[in-house]
């Protein structure tokens, strides 16, 4: 019988009891060197990507978040008890570090999608060119990119953390230069300056009225959670 | 704390229909890249990530669409006012 895991406070938890965990199993905490850990018993060894599994991990994770901000396990997370306990012992000081950045904050994410025009993203022609120029030009473009659409993409995610930087403790930004998604970030803040944020993300949408901003949250610390860097692996979602 | 399933917003002039498809998304975005991580115990059965990629091309489709929508509005709002502005001049 594994567990599968939903986020880790550094108090106990009063949990809604209407909760219920993925695979159906009863949403319960186990304390660990004085960490509580929320968790279910799963009964099968491999979690499905739906939509109702998704819906109440996160459901689970942001009953906690009601009460203290957690560190957030990523979705799909099954463990034995005896690994995990394994687990919070040994890193014990590392999440306790973790628990303590993400104090009081909440994670806000801001998507922006370039409105290019044809001249922005339209590749070099190579219509006049030979066939080794050709393929010169096209190999350039694969292995560097467009540099002017490198450049302005930056530029962009350059603006909007110079713009929000004395509202966030941390921030977390890709730059996609091909992509209309142009730039994702993630920033921790304070929860007590939730409405301040999102007033300055609309102030950001009049001064830039070329960019689309998509703001969500709050979240919970997910892009602030993770101790092991060597895990951070891309489902290509964001 | 309020759900983010309500807060989803689009800046500039742009607002989606179905913002409960938006926040699916997201909510898949954080639940499935990020978070706390123990080596090796990621199991999760992949047969449905097509559908999360097709999820992400229907978000950008959905604010393309929804562009089209605004300029076809305003276009409709310009030849509203043209037309009263004849039939008043007329008069």
């Amino acid at each position: 019988m594994k567990f599968y895991v939903y986020c880790i406070a550094s108090t106990p938890v009063e949990l809604d009891t209407l909760l219920i965990g993925v695979g159906g199993g009863a949403v319960e905490q186990l304390i660990v060197d004085g960490l509580s850990v929320v968790a279910s018993k799963f009964d099968t060894d491999r979690v499905s990507v739906s939509r109702e599994n998704i819906l109440r991990h996160e459901a689970i994770v942001r009953n906690v978040l009601a009460m203290t901000t957690p560190l957030p396990f990523r979705f799909g997370t099954l463990v034995t008890e005896a690994g995990l306990r394994s687990y919070v012992t040994s890193r014990k000081a590392a999440l306790q570090d973790r628990l303590e950045v993400v104090k009081d904050s909440v994670e806000m994410s801001i998507k922006v999608i370039w409105q290019s025009t044809d001249d922005d993203e339209s590749p070099a022609t190579t219509e006049d060119l030979g066939v080794g120029a050709a393929f010169l030009v096209a190999k350039r473009q694969e292995l560097f990119g467009d540099e002017r659409l490198v450049k302005r993409s930056q530029e962009i995610a350059d603006w909007l953390s110079g713009r929000i930087k004395n509202l966030v403790k941390k921030e977390n930004i890709s730059v996609h230069p091909k992509q209309k998604l142009v730039v994702a970030g993630a920033y921790l803040i304070q929860r007590a300056i939730q409405a301040q944020f999102r007033t300055r993300v609309e102030e950001l949408a009049v001064e830039r009225p070329e960019l689309h901003f998509l703001t969500s949250g709050p979240w919970p610390p997910y892009t602030f959670a993770n101790i092991d860097l060597e895990f951070e692996t891309q489902f290509g979602v964001s | 704390m309020s759900s983010p399933f309500e807060q989803v917003m689009i800046g500039s002039d742009v607002e989606l229909s179905d913002e409960a498809e938006l926040s699916l998304l997201e909510t898949l975005d954080h639940v499935l890249n990020k978070g706390l991580v123990i080596a090796g115990e990621i199991t999760i059965s992949v047969a449905d990530v097509d559908l999360i990629f097709l999820s992400l091309n229907v978000l950008v489709s959905s604010v393309e669409k929804a562009n089209e929508v605004l300029r076809e509005r305003a276009r409709g709002n310009l030849a509203e006012l043209k037309s009263s502005h004849d039939t008043a001049e007329s008069q």
